[in-house]
């Protein structure tokens, strides 16, 4: 096939780096290496091909310098040959500043691995990919396919099942349908197609994966990139290779993407300049009615891409402006200008001042509550974001192409907004953040922290971890980084189990204020060891910290553990590099510090017999 | 050394060490997936596609030179 020797796709891919600009000056080997290795991984495309992606998968194994937030372990059982695949994982993989570890396994072997109690996995990875091809389907062009569609449907999800028991978070990959199919363009409206019944199986697959495992559509992933240049049958018939080498980096892109942003490490907020990024012209010299928005090709672009910042922002992700400009003129635009996409609600923060950009972004980190890490940076101007890149390199600062027509397509490949399904709190996120720029706000004018708290007007339910708040609670305990007391990233499976389990508290909390409803943003686990209870995990999402939920959570626990006939509570800290913020949480709420450290961790403890830890007095507690 | 070789060198690891009688067996490391990352790499450098039976590792080198003059005319 053509894929062969061309590069795939004609789009604009200028923002791709090419190898020699990743190696510098020196040697390859010593390529990515530096301060600035964080910012060049985020540039490495997959449109570059297997022998670029090749290339780097092997200088990245050479890199020191690389810092990744999250490291987990991960196998992939396939039906077809992952050998190629396997080595551009870890590279997909640090694009979203992850490290990978990856468990080769034998080709083929699913059932083998999940069902065999003896010769499956050492110890069964963090996650498990599962991926098959078409072929596999026993799919018979022109003959009924229901039959073949329910036996897929429940091949892969029994196979989700034993590895969910196994104690690994699945990511199902999805099937890619052949570029050929005989009923040709309209194969999407023949059930008895290959195709159809392909999208029939994902399309099943998806809908059972919804709080259960994770589906990475393939098949989007293919379509993008084009079926003729994504299938290769010569290379399935020689090598049992899925598809061309050119898309086996499209295909780790996707792998990785899932479970990165699984675990989170996604973008939060995206950051973006006005003049030529969110609207043509200068705001200060054009005027209000001047700027280019909705008017024309050029107005029609900018329009564009505020609808695609829009589009984010339902998705749960905040927006922000970073921009010099006269913050009196910026307001006159979202009041005045009638073609403006975006209103100035849409924005949890707006910054026009003639600070330099990095101290902007830095202000909004703070307003927002948001790490550097989450943060994406947009602007037109190539001079700005090398100075956002140079003085806050966390910060994921995107390529701009010349085109607006092309900013979103440029922002839609940033690895920081990959995306997958999500449980239903995440819809609540993007509007929780503007509530939390406007209560941030409101504590600055207010005197005293605890007038600022009870003005929130604060109200939280409590709830025992159900089969509903599930997922959030396992996305909760994967992403909390900061205000995470123990650290332990028990699985959703585990959960699943220990809800069940009779001497175990696992508790969501909701929250909400006279600004947002912020969903579930608090868990807690414990459970009872003799006359002692045991807090396991106690994590707040950071979006709430400092509003004394905490407190609610280690009361429940308390009244719990006494019912019981505990006689103390205790409380765990293990340090980490990035919790330090709640090393004196439990001597605050008044436990005390056991000379014996509870393995590796300081254990804290509450004399119950005494009484109970005081529950917050600014929140009021909702029954539930 | 030819351009072949050279791509050889670069994806085997070492120089193909007789030339175009050069068979697998000669080459520790020319395993089946080499062979694939070999073959995509000329692929790609000759702008050509090489026949369904060089897919397979087993033919000695010069059988990929000689299919490459055969299909490209730039080579």
């Amino acid at each position: 096939m053509a894929c062969i020797v061309t590069d795939l796709g004609n789009h604009d891919r200028n923002r791709s780096m090419t190898l020699g600009q990743l190696c510098g000056e020196k040697g390859r080997g010593e390529s990515m290496n530096g301060p600035d290795c964080t910012q060049l991984m985020w540039s490495v495309d997959p449109y570059a091909g297997y022998g670029e992606w090749h290339e780097l998968s092997k200088s990245m194994v050479l890199n020191r310098s690389f810092q990744p937030l999250r490291h987990v372990c991960v196998a992939v059982l396939a039906t077809y040959t992952t050998d190629l695949l396997l080595p551009l994982l870890s590279l997909a993989a640090a694009r979203h500043r992850l490290s990978l570890e990856v468990i080769e396994t034998p080709f083929g072997q699913l059932e083998q691995m999940l069902f065999n109690d003896s010769c499956g996995f050492r110890a069964m990875p963090e996650y498990l990919v599962l991926a098959g091809t078409w072929h596999e389907l026993g799919l018979i062009p022109g003959e009924p396919t229901d039959e073949a569609v329910r036996e897929a449907v429940k091949r892969w999800t029994g196979l989700w099942d034993a590895a969910i028991a196994g104690g690994a978070r699945v990511v199902q990959v999805g099937f890619v349908p052949p570029a050929v199919d005989s009923f040709g363009m309209a194969a999407s409206g023949e059930d008895s197609s290959i195709s159809a019944a392909v999208a029939r199986i994902n399309t099943e697959l998806a809908k059972n994966a919804v709080g259960r495992v994770v589906f990475a559509d393939a098949a989007a992933a293919a379509s993008i990139v084009g079926l003729r240049n994504w299938d290769s049958p010569r290379y399935w018939h020689s090598a049992r290779l899925p598809c061309c080498m050119d898309a086996l980096p499209h295909m780790a892109a996707l792998i990785a993407g899932a479970i990165a942003a699984d675990c989170g490490l996604t973008a939060r907020c995206v950051i973006v300049d006005l003049d030529n990024t969110l609207w043509g012209g200068i705001l200060g010299e054009d005027g209000v009615d001047g700027i280019a928005i909705g008017n024309g090709p050029l107005g029609e672009s900018f329009a564009s891409f505020q609808h695609y910042l829009r589009s984010l922002r339902q998705r749960g992700i905040a927006l922000a402006v970073a921009s010099k400009n006269d913050p009196m003129l910026v307001e006159e635009v979202f009041n005045r200008n009638p073609r403006m996409v975006l209103r100035r609600e849409d924005f949890a923060c707006i910054v026009a001042s003639w600070q330099r950009k990095s101290e902007q972004v830095l202000d909004i980190s703070r307003r927002l509550h948001l790490g550097l890490s989450s943060l994406i940076f947009v602007d037109d101007n190539p001079a700005e974001r090398a100075e956002v890149a140079q003085a806050l390199p966390e910060v994921q600062v995107i390529e701009m192409p010349r085109s607006p027509a092309s900013y979103p397509d440029a922002l839609a490949s940033a690895p920081g907004l990959f995306y997958v399904q999500h449980s239903h709190d995440d819809g609540l996120r993007g509007h929780s953040y503007s509530g939390l720029r406007q209560a941030t706000e409101l504590a600055e004018q207010m005197s005293s922290r605890n007038e600022f708290l009870h003005s929130l007007g604060m109200s939280a339910e409590v709830r025992p971890l159900n089969q509903n708040s599930l997922p959030r609670a396992a996305q909760l305990i994967a992403k909390t980084n900061q205000f995470n007391l123990t650290v332990r990233r028990r699985t959703q499976s585990e959960l699943e189990r220990l809800m069940h389990d009779p001497s175990v508290l696992a508790l969501t909390l909701a929250l909400r204020d006279r600004f947002a409803d912020h969903g579930i943003v608090g868990f807690c686990l414990a459970f009872t060891e003799g006359t002692d209870a045991l807090i396991d995990t106690l994590l707040l999402s950071c979006r709430v910290i400092g509003r004394t939920a905490e407190r609610i959570l280690v009361a429940e626990a308390a009244k719990w553990a006494a019912q019981r006939g505990c006689a103390s509570l205790l409380g765990i800290y293990r340090p980490t590099d990035r919790n330090r913020m709640v090393e004196g949480l439990y001597p605050e709420l008044g436990f005390t510090l056991r000379s014996k450290p509870l393995d590796d961790a300081a254990a804290f403890e509450f004399d119950l017999l005494t009484g109970f830890p005081q529950s917050s007095c600014f929140i009021q507690e909702m029954a539930s | 050394m030819s351009r072949i070789s050279v791509l050889f060198a670069s994806v085997v690891g070492m120089a193909p060490t007789r030339g175009e009688d050069t068979l697998p067996d000669d080459v520790r490391g020319w395993d089946s997936l080499a062979h694939i990352r070999l073959v995509y790499a000329i692929e790609r450098e000759f702008g050509c596609e090489l026949p369904e039976d060089l897919l397979l590792v087993g033919k000695p080198l010069g059988d990929l030179a000689a299919a490459v003059r055969d299909s490209a005319p730039g080579a």
